[in-house]
């Protein structure tokens, strides 16, 4: 049996991880070895110490035949199984801590030599923050950076949303197998990604359901396949500390956006940037590092009311960034709350002001 | 001997007539009533002739029987009291039954002869009166509220004796002296129609809001479903409380329809019998589906029947069980709701406005800063509202957390008289528009084709309401409500043309439901192959 087939045989348990995989591998010279040694050696060696690796282990074993037409089926469904022993497998995989031996693609996956960069962030996030991840993906994926994220809501989701936008590449690592899109409602995105627009990258297997340990441990494979991560917005305990400790330990540096102090979304970016983060204010800044030349700073700003008259002038000064109800805007204005949302739905479709939720109006950039 | 005396039963808000007919015989003494009766109808035996006797009436030892006619037709309730007690008096020769082909009595007795008020006397004096009878004899209590149909006499009688008393007079040809009593009742209950109507509450008192006061009133003027949406402690229920008092006055008809249903509940107050106002009925969600609907064994009218000709409302509509609210389905379209049930079926008005509220997510404070769910959880809870009946609602306005600088101010706010002068304009609108409409009476109402004939739109707003339309991505069906409501939006503006600001805000006021449920195209049509909670994808 060829190494590629042993590999990703001995991966289609849970049971048996990088470590267990990379032990056998040791003591039996080689992945189709291993898939021959009787499982009373691994035992007698301590490898498969526990009763569930043996059972697994086992169940391999018997189950062989059917787990290779399941592979045959993956390939036909256009799910590429990517070993570390493949010239394509990233490289920026090989060499982090518990490096993955195998990976599950659909798309493409982000070429070695292309800068890329990983935005993280909270999944309740502001409106603010989301539309600040949108505008630095869009910017730097432009420019051709790739961007990586994990295809959660919030953050995760904006930044990809951006990248697609900037017509650039993005790349998503899920926490599920990639057959499953979760969360549902980013299947539109999932479709996109896998279709052309970069990829969706897992080491579950393909089917593998959202479990809670699996967005732990494939934070990993986000930090590592970035070469920054941009923190955009983060609590105190989160998510994002463990990718910004996976990325710190791989020698990565860290990028934060700053936060108002009294946000507890800004928390956790303040805290990193007192650790010693790289302020994030603006995409030039990634830019820099990547040693990309830019004329002149690139700055975010939101709509101006320059080219608005009447009206729409003088409702759009008072809409701010964060999402303000009719009734709000209309007291600020001075104008009747008719004309005030006549004058709205006009700057909606102008695309000065977006609505968020019934009634709740705010700035676009 | 035999003897027939003339009564009504009800089924549901339609009566019908009943002949008591008793019949003394020799045989084993006794009493045995015949003819489809219910159990509380048939313990009439053991009242009446115990009434009777205490009554001083001496009662033979004979065999009675009493037999309802026709005995086909269920009967319920204890008004059959009085007419068996009469029946059972003519049958023995104490009075003749002769004359009284034209007297109707009803009324429950207890065992000391005295006469108790029942319910449903409203819509019984009603039919009594369509079907010939003059006379009609009900317990005092329940005189004031038989008199409010014009043209019958009645007369309220206190116990048995003072009945048997005024059947005498009738059998001789004497105009009872208790008709007086019919003649008063009805000049005070007959002025009731140009009072204006006494509420306790009043929009006055609603401080700031502007945004909900002008969506309630636009949801009365065209008689649009409404739903509040928004943080806890802003007002929804308060502005949901006063929508009765802007709705135009009712007609003296139609109040006297609303008042029916409460009669038949026993809901009616015994001095005014007649509801000069507009119902408010704000039934808990925990209600079961028979006092929500109507039903139970005897089929009364459940709240959507009470809150006819006024406003239903349903706090925390996303706490009210699926079932309850799929109930509501038929009634909004019919304006009616029939109960079947066992023993026949029922028709009662439901001719309601629909108001909802809901906060905006579990802990009530989404979107204020202080909300501390999660947007999954945000979705959940906007996912229990139910899609059949976010359908039928043409409206959704969100309101926001009131400032200490609205409640504190010294600023008066618009009466509800005043409001509700501008509804009745609008209302008077309206009605000429859908004089050959059939059954439609107002802007909500109108289907497919009224919609093309009366909501023409000009070339600028046609525009508008392209690029809306796209960049929105309505459906079809919020689009259809859009321009009803811009309709009511345009009449309250006194304009023939829809134009665009009455489009604006009618878009501002759609319904959520697309955001909610996106329509096809949308992502969510796809094949619900669904792997544990995430979405399969090949």
């Amino acid at each position: 049996m060829d190494e590629r087939k042993a590999l990703f045989l001995l991966s289609t348990s849970e049971e048996l991880w990088v470590n267990t995989i990379t032990k056998m591998k040791e003591f039996a010279g080689s992945y189709a070895e291993a898939l021959e040694v009787p499982e009373e050696y691994y035992r007698r060696a301590g490898i498969l110490k526990t009763g569930k690796k043996l059972e697994a282990f086992r169940r391999i074993r018997c189950e062989k035949g059917y787990l290779l037409e399941e592979l045959a089926e993956y390939e036909e469904k256009g799910i590429r199984v990517v070993t570390h022993m493949d010239p394509f497998f990233p490289k920026r995989l090989l060499n982090i801590p518990d490096a993955p031996l195998l990976l599950y693609v659909r798309g493409g996956l982000p070429d070695d030599d292309a800068p890329a960069a990983a935005v993280i962030g909270a999944r309740d996030c502001s409106d603010y923050g989301a539309e600040v991840a949108e505008y630095f993906a869009e910017e730097l994926a432009g420019k051709g950076i790739r961007i990586i994220s994990g295809l959660a809501s919030g953050i995760d989701s904006a930044a990809a949303e951006g990248a697609l936008k900037g017509c650039g590449s993005t790349y998503a690592v899920l926490g599920t197998g990639v057959r499953v899109c979760y969360p549902k409602e980013n299947y539109r995105l999932f479709e996109r990604l896998s279709s052309g627009g970069g990829g969706v990258i897992s080491e579950f297997s393909p089917k593998a359901p959202p479990l809670k340990q699996h967005f732990v441990m494939r934070n990993r494979l986000i930090a590592g396949l970035g070469d920054v991560l941009l923190v955009i917005e983060a609590r105190e305990r989160s998510g994002t500390s463990i990718t910004v400790g996976h990325a710190l330990n791989q020698g990565k540096d860290v990028f934060a956006l700053p936060g108002r102090i009294t946000d507890p979304l800004g928390y956790g970016c303040n805290r990193l940037l007192k650790e010693g983060a790289i302020p994030l204010t603006s995409p030039s800044d990634v830019l820099e590092y990547f040693g990309m030349e830019e004329d002149g700073q690139l700055t975010m700003e939101w709509k101006d009311d320059s080219k608005l008259e009447g009206a729409e002038k003088a409702v759009f000064r008072h809409v701010s960034e964060d999402a303000m109800h009719v009734e709000d805007i209309a007291a600020a204005s001075g104008l009747p709350l008719k004309d005030t949302m006549t004058a709205l739905h006009r700057l909606e479709l102008k695309n000065y002001v977006r609505n968020t939720k019934s009634a709740y109006y705010r700035r676009c950039r | 001997m035999f003897a027939k005396i003339k009564t009504a039963g009800l089924k549901g808000l339609d009566g019908f007539m009943v002949d008591v007919e008793a019949d003394v015989q020799n045989g084993l003494p006794g009493i045995y009533l015949t003819g489809a009766l219910s159990p509380e109808t048939k313990e009439a035996q053991y009242r009446v002739m115990n009434a009777l006797r205490n009554s001083g009436f001496r009662m033979e030892p004979r065999k009675i029987t009493v037999n309802f006619s026709p005995a086909s037709e269920r009967k319920e309730g204890t008004g059959y009291d009085l007419p068996i007690a009469a029946a059972i008096l003519a049958a023995q020769g104490a009075v003749s039954s002769g004359k009284l082909e034209r007297t109707a009595l009803v009324g429950e007795t207890g065992l000391d002869g005295s006469l108790k008020k029942i319910r449903g006397v409203l819509p019984l004096a009603f039919f009594l009166r369509e079907n010939g009878i003059e006379r009609i004899i009900v317990p005092s209590e329940n005189a004031a509220e038989a008199s409010l149909a014009a043209g019958v006499d009645v007369i309220g009688c206190s116990d048995l004796r003072e009945a048997v008393d005024v059947l005498w007079q009738i059998l001789q040809g004497e105009i009872p002296e208790h008709s007086a009593a019919c003649g008063r009742s009805c000049s005070v209950y007959g002025s009731t129609e140009e009072d204006a109507p006494d509420y306790p509450v009043d929009f006055s008192e609603v401080r700031g809001q502007d945004y909900l006061k002008r969506a309630a009133e636009i949801a009365v003027s065209g008689r649009h479903n409404i739903l509040f949406s928004g943080p806890a402690g802003t007002g929804k229920t308060m502005i949901a409380r006063r929508m009765p008092t802007i709705m135009p006055r009712l007609s003296r008809e139609e109040n006297i329809e609303i008042s029916k249903i409460y009669s038949i509940c026993g809901l009616l107050p015994g001095e005014r019998p007649l509801l000069s106002k507009r119902p408010f009925r704000s039934p808990h969600h925990g209600i079961s589906e028979a006092a929500f609907a109507g039903g139970g064994s005897r089929a009364m009218p459940g709240e959507m029947s009470l809150a006819s000709g006024g406003i239903l409302f349903l706090d925390e509509l996303p706490l009210f069980r699926r079932d309850t609210l799929e109930m509501l389905r038929q009634p909004m379209e019919d304006r009616k709701i029939t109960v079947t049930r066992m023993k026949g079926s029922y028709t009662y008005p439901a001719d309601f406005l629909l108001a909802g509220a809901m906060n905006n997510c579990a802990c009530g404070f989404y979107p204020g800063k202080r909300c501390t769910c999660s947007k999954a959880q945000i979705k959940a809870y906007m996912g229990r509202l139910s899609k059949p009946l976010l359908e039928r609602i043409d409206i959704c306005a969100e309101a926001r957390p009131v400032s200490y600088g609205e409640l504190s101010g010294k600023e008066a706010s618009e009466t509800s008289a005043r409001i509700r002068g501008r509804v009745e304009e609008v209302t008077a609108i309206q009605k000429a528009r859908f004089q050959d409409c059939g059954n439609i009476r107002y802007n909500s109402q109108m289907g497919i084709r009224e919609i093309g004939r009366f909501c023409v739109l000009g070339r600028e707003e046609q525009d508008f309401m392209r690029e809306t339309f796209q960049a929105k991505s309505l459906s079809g069906r919020t689009y259809h409500k859009i321009l009803k409501v811009a309709r009511t939006i345009a009449d309250m503006d006194g304009s023939d043309a829809i134009r665009t600001e009455h489009l604006a805000e009618a878009v501002e006021l759609r319904s959520i439901e697309d955001s909610l449920f996106a329509p096809a195209g949308h992502g969510r049509d796809l094949p619900p192959e669904f792997r544990a909670r995430g979405r399969e994808t090949c």
